[in-house]
């Protein structure tokens, strides 16, 4: 999976929130507000290809979750991605 | 662990993080919500795109998102520029206008999603040009012709 292009992570209201920018026009009606997990991988992964292996690594490396959970964090949050059409297989 | 969320943005913390946007000469395209552009553009229905605009360049009939109080924004059409004060009046109100400055103005709408459509409607379109040489025009029956667009099209809804 990789995240799609075009989307900042900015800081709204203390939230940390998805933004559609393109280099000429910010479109804020589709805006994806994220918890810090969320948006701590988001920014770790950002670029570069990943797994749900990845993201299960990265919570592990983070947060105190175990393996198994962090698995299915990780798989939760990639469908959220794709559902949201933030990222791409 | 969720993940993803809904947050309830203030409206005045959204308009200023658009307003940082439009000072680096970006545009900035966000939904629509109240229902005082009627008949044009509907309350979560619709999408706009504006643009900073320099106080010299603001023109008569206009659609503007502008502060007019601190803190307090509408996006409505320029009815009247005396100087520097403007009158605010959106397409869907019958009596209620507001005042404010040319410096209050925020940005300026260059193009409309209007029901659900991904291509850009411009300004300059002949069909906004129409729409906005008419419905100014018919400002003394628009209490009626809202009433009628409530009534039929809308069936019902407020």
């Amino acid at each position: 999976m990789k995240l799609k292009d075009g989307f900042e992570l900015r800081t709204i209201c203390n939230e940390k929130v998805l933004i559609a920018c393109g280099l000429e026009n910010i479109d804020f009606s589709h805006m994806v507000a994220m918890n810090e997990s969320s948006a701590y991988l988001w920014e770790q992964v950002a670029g570069k290809d990943f797994d749900a292996d990845t993201l299960a690594d990265l919570l592990c490396q983070e947060y105190e979750v175990d393996r198994a959970t962090a698995l299915l964090d990780a798989n939760k949050l990639m469908e959220e991605w794709r559902t949201c059409g933030i990222a791409t297989d | 662990m969720e993940h993803n969320h809904t947050i309830s943005v203030p409206n005045h913390v959204l308009i200023s993080e658009m307003a940082r946007v439009l000072k680096r000469g970006q545009s900035a395209t966000f939904r629509v919500k109240g229902r005082s552009m009627r008949i044009w553009l509907e309350d979560e229905r619709d999408l706009v795109t504006i643009k900073a605009v320099e106080v010299a360049d603001i023109r008569l009939y206009d659609l503007v998102l502008a502060e007019i109080e601190p803190q307090h924004y509408v996006l409505h059409r320029i009815i009247r520029i005396d100087g520097d004060q403007l009158t605010l009046k959106g397409d869907g109100n019958v009596a209620q206008i507001e005042h404010c400055c040319k410096q209050d103005v925020v940005g300026r709408v260059t193009h409309f999603y209007r029901k659900g459509r991904t291509t850009p409607e411009s300004v300059e379109s002949w069909r906004w040009r129409l729409y906005s040489f008419v419905w100014i025009r018919l400002a003394p029956i628009r209490r009626y012709l809202l009433g009628i667009y409530r009534r039929t099209l809308l069936r019902g809804k407020p």
